[in-house]
C-alpha cells in the first residue's frame, strides 16, 4: 500500500462511518459520547486505531509514513477523539509491551475496544514535572500490596473502569529505581475513592483526585518487573511519539483559517506577520516531523524532535489568541474557539511542561550541565 | 532515503573538515586589511569542485542539485567562508532554470570551471535594449567579485534573466558591514547583454531564497555551538552558567529556531530538486527565509548576550557572524517582509 493509498482507504471509510452532517455539527457531535464509542469499536475492528500494529489488535501493520498520513487524515477531517485517550494511547501499548500472559488476555482487547477505559495515576500533589518524586506506597502483604497514598489530574478517574498506578515500593532504593507499576481493578477494589475536579472552562475533560487506603492489589497486576515502573512510564510515555506533531499542527493550520474568516478581508500588518509567523510554524512543525520520522527509520539520531511539543503547543496558544485578537467582541460567542484556547494552555502543561521541554533541550541535546 | 541525502552527507561532512582547517578566525579578520585574500579560498573551493556541485553534469559540473547546494551552503555559513561560494551557486542555480542555449551553457561552463558569479535581481525595471543593458542594480552581493552576473531586467515580452561579463562593468563597494561578503551597485554603460532564454526569474529568486536560508542555518548553528560551549564552561556565582535556566532556556528556545529553519530549508531545497514547475513553491521557499533570517539574527544575539563583553570583541567570531546575519537578512526580505506576505494571503493563494 502506498502512503497516499492508506490515507485514501481510511478517509472513505471514515466518511462512511460518519453522519452525512459530521463536518458542519462539529461542535455538536464533540460530546456525543456514543458515537465516539461506536468510532472506536469500528476503528478497532478494522485496523484504524493504532495503525501500525497487527491485525486484531486494532491494526493493519502499516508502516511509519503509511501511519502519520492516516493520522494526519484523522486529524484533518476531526475524527471523533477517543471517549478515553489514555486507554489507547498509554495504557494499552504498556500492557502490550510488559504485560504478562494472564495480564495481555484479559485487558489488551477489551482496552482497546473501549469496553475498559483507564486512570493514569501519575502525577501527586508533591510530584508533578518532577514524577520520580511521587511517594504513593505500595507495601508487599501477603499475596500482593497495600497502597496507600494520592493521585490528582487523573483525567475521568470517576467514570474509570482500571487503574494503572505509579507506587513507590522501595522507598531506600535511589528515586527512579524504587517506582513499581501495579494495575488496580476500581470495580472490586476497598479503601479508593475518587474526587471529581472541576476545571475552569466548561466543555474540557473531567479530571480527579484520588485517594488510596490500604488497598489490596494482588501479585499477579504487577506490570513490568518490580521496582521497574519508571522504564514502563517512560516507554509508554513515548509510545506513537512520532505523531506528537500532528494535531498541533493541524490546530494551528485551521485556527489560523477561522482568523482569516474573522479578518474577512484585510488583515492589519502586525496581525499578517503574525499570522504568517505561525503559518510558518505549522509548516515547520510538518517538515521537523516528517524529517525526524526519516531519520528514526534509517537509524539516525533525530535531535529534532525535541523541539515538536515545545513548539507545536506554544504554537496553537499563540494561533488562539491571535484568533481571538481578531475576532474582537465576537469571539466571544465562539465557544469553540474559547475552548481551544482554554485547553492550549493545557496543553503547554500535561505530558511534560514547556519548561520541562527546555530543560530536555539544553540538557539532553545542547549537553548543558543539569541545575 | 534516497542516494541524494547520502551524497549530500557526505559532501556535508568533507566541506565541514576543510573548512575548520581553513576558515580559521584569522582568515575572516583579515578580509578588512586584504580585500583581495578571498582569491585564495575561492581558489581552494574551485580545486575542490565545490561550486561545480550546482552546474548539470553536461556543462562539467556535479549535477547534484539544491538539496546538496544548500548542505554546502550550511557549512559555508557555519565557517563564514570568505569566498563567494552563496552567489555563485545562486548564480548558477538561476542559469540552470533554462533549458540549455548557448548563453546558459557557456555561464555554466564557465562557473564549473572556477568563474564567480552573482546574481542581481535588485532593479526589475532594467531594461535590455538591442542586447545591451544601461542603469545601475544596487544590492548584489560580492559585486565586484564576480565574473559572471546573471540579472533580472525587463524586455518587451517580460522580465527576463540575462548574463553579463561583469568583469567589464563597473561596479561600486558598500554598503554593508561583513568585508567576507561585499555587496555592491553593478553599474552598466552599454554594457553587452546575452538573453537568457527560457530563464524563470520567479524561479530563480525562489531558489536564491532556500540557498540564502542555508547559508543562514549555518550562521545560527555555529552562534549556538559557540554560546553552548561558553555556557558549560564559564562559571559565576560559583556554578556553570548553563544551569541557569535563563541561559538553558534561551538556548533551548535557540535550538528551536534552528530546527525549524533547517526543516523548512531542507524541504524547500528537496522540493526544488524534486518539483521542477515551481508550483506550490512561492510560500516555502518565503518561510525557508523568513525562518532562517530570523534563527540567524535571534541565534547570535543570544550568543553574544552568553558571552557577555567577549561577545562583542572582534576576537571571537559572533560579530562576524552577525555580520553575516545581517547581510543575509537584509537581502531578499527579512522575517517579517516574509511572514507579512504569508500571512496576507490566503493559504491557497500563498503558495
Amino acid at each position: 500500500m502506498t502512503v497516499q493509498g492508506a490515507a485514501q482507504e481510511y478517509r472513505e471509510w471514515l466518511a462512511g462511518l460518519l453522519p452525512a452532517d459530521y463536518a458542519e455539527r462539529q461542535a455538536d457531535y464533540r460530546t456525543d459520547h456514543a458515537l465516539r464509542a461506536a468510532h472506536q469499536r469500528a476503528a478497532f475492528e478494522e485496523g484504524w486505531l493504532i495503525p501500525s500494529w497487527p491485525r486484531g489488535l486494532g491494526g493493519r501493520g502499516l508502516d511509519p509514513f503509511e501511519t502519520i498520513a492516516v493520522k494526519l487524515e484523522g486529524a484533518r477531517s476531526q475524527a471523533p477523539r477517543l471517549p478515553s485517550i489514555q486507554s489507547v494511547g498509554v495504557i494499552a501499548p504498556a500492557i502490550r509491551q510488559f504485560g504478562t500472559e494472564a495480564q495481555i488476555d484479559q485487558l489488551l482487547v477489551p482496552t482497546l475496544r473501549g469496553d475498559l477505559t483507564w486512570a493514569l495515576g501519575m502525577s501527586e500533589p508533591d510530584a508533578g514535572s518532577d514524577l520520580a518524586a511521587l511517594s504513593t506506597r505500595a507495601t508487599s502483604v501477603d499475596g500482593g500490596f497495600h497502597i496507600t497514598g494520592q493521585k490528582i489530574w487523573t483525567t475521568q478517574a470517576h467514570t474509570s473502569d482500571w487503574a494503572m498506578l505509579y507506587c513507590r515500593t522501595d522507598r531506600d532504593a535511589p528515586r527512579h529505581k524504587g517506582i513499581s507499576c501495579l494495575l488496580l481493578d476500581l470495580s472490586g477494589a476497598g479503601g479508593v475513592t475518587a474526587r471529581e475536579i472541576e476545571t475552569g472552562w466548561p466543555g474540557t475533560d473531567e479530571f480527579c483526585e484520588m485517594f488510596f487506603d490500604e488497598t489490596f492489589v494482588g501479585d499477579e497486576w504487577l506490570l513490568g518487573d518490580l521496582d521497574g515502573g519508571w522504564k514502563v512510564a517512560m516507554s509508554a510515555l513515548n509510545h506513537e511519539r512520532d505523531m506528537i506533531w500532528i494535531n498541533a499542527y493541524v490546530d494551528v493550520e485551521r485556527v489560523l483559517r477561522s482568523t482569516r474568516r474573522y479578518a474577512s478581508g484585510a488583515l492589519a500588518d502586525h496581525v499578517a506577520v503574525e499570522l504568517g509567523r505561525l503559518a510558518t510554524d505549522a509548516a515547520a512543525l510538518h517538515h521537523t516531523g516528517m524529517r525526524a520520522l526519516a531519520s528514526e527509520v534509517a537509524g539516525r539520531p533525530h535531535p529534532e524532535f525535541s523541539i515538536l511539543k515545545l513548539l507545536g503547543t506554544e504554537a496553537v496558544q499563540r494561533a488562539c489568541d491571535l484568533a481571538l485578537s481578531v475576532a474582537g467582541a465576537e469571539g466571544l460567542a465562539d465557544d469553540e474557539l474559547l475552548l481551544e484556547d482554554f485547553d492550549a494552555l493545557g496543553a503547554t502543561i500535561s505530558g511534560g511542561t514547556s519548561e520541562i521541554q527546555r530543560n530536555i533541550i539544553g540538557e539532553r541535546v545542547l549537553g548543558l550541565p543539569r541545575g | 532515503m534516497t542516494s541524494l541525502d547520502l551524497d549530500a552527507r557526505d559532501l556535508r561532512d568533507s566541506v565541514r573538515a576543510v573548512l575548520a582547517r581553513e576558515s580559521t578566525l584569522d582568515a575572516v579578520r583579515a578580509a578588512t586589511e586584504e580585500p583581495e585574500r578571498w582569491r585564495e579560498a575561492w581558489a581552494m573551493a574551485v580545486e575542490l569542485g565545490w561550486p561545480a556541485v550546482a552546474v548539470p553534469a553536461e556543462q562539467g559540473g556535479l549535477g547534484l542539485g539544491v538539496h546538496a547546494q544548500a548542505a554546502i551552503l550550511e557549512e559555508a555559513g557555519y565557517a563564514l567562508f570568505g569566498a563567494p561560494l552563496v552567489s555563485t551557486t545562486i548564480a548558477a542555480t538561476a542559469l540552470s532554470t533554462a533549458p540549455p542555449s548557448a548563453a546558459r551553457d557557456g555561464a555554466l561552463g564557465a562557473i564549473a570551471a572556477g568563474a564567480a558569479a552573482t546574481l542581481a535581481l535588485g532593479d526589475p525595471g532594467l531594461q535590455v535594449r538591442a542586447g545591451s543593458l544601461d542603469g545601475s542594480v544596487p544590492h548584489v552581493p560580492d559585486a565586484g567579485r564576480a565574473a559572471i552576473a546573471v540579472v533580472l531586467c525587463g524586455t518587451a515580452s517580460g522580465p527576463a534573466l540575462c548574463v553579463v561579463d561583469a568583469t567589464s562593468v563597473v561596479s561600486s563597494a558598500g554598503p554593508g558591514p561583513d568585508p567576507n561578503r561585499p555587496v555592491g551597485t553593478l553599474d552598466f554603460a552599454a554594457t553587452p547583454a546575452e538573453r537568457l532564454p527560457g530563464g524563470r526569474p520567479e524561479r530563480a529568486e525562489q531558489a536564491a531564497r532556500v540557498l540564502h536560508a542555508a547559508e543562514l542555518v549555518g550562521v545560527a548553528a555555529r552562534a549556538l555551538d559557540i554560546a553552548v560551549e561558553h555556557a558549560g564552561r564559564r562559571r559565576q556565582f560559583g556554578r556553570v552558567i548553563g544551569e541557569f535556566q535563563a541561559v538553558k532556556h534561551r538556548l533551548a528556545d535557540d535550538y528551536v529556531g534552528l530546527e525549524r529553519a533547517r526543516s523548512l530549508t531542507a524541504a524547500a531545497a528537496t522540493e526544488l530538486d524534486v518539483n521542477a514547475s515551481g508550483e506550490g513553491f512561492e510560500a516555502l521557499s518565503r518561510m525557508a527565509k523568513a525562518a532562517a533570517s530570523e534563527a540567524a539574527m535571534t541565534g547570535v544575539r543570544d550568543a553574544i548576550q552568553v558571552l557577555g563583553a567577549m561577545g562583542i570583541t572582534s576576537e571571537c567570531e559572533l560579530p562576524w557572524l552577525l555580520r553575516r546575519a545581517r547581510v543575509g537578512s537584509q537581502l531578499l526580505g527579512d522575517a517579517r517582509h516574509h511572514y507579512a506576505w504569508l500571512g496576507s494571503r490566503p493559504p491557497e493563494e500563498a503558495r
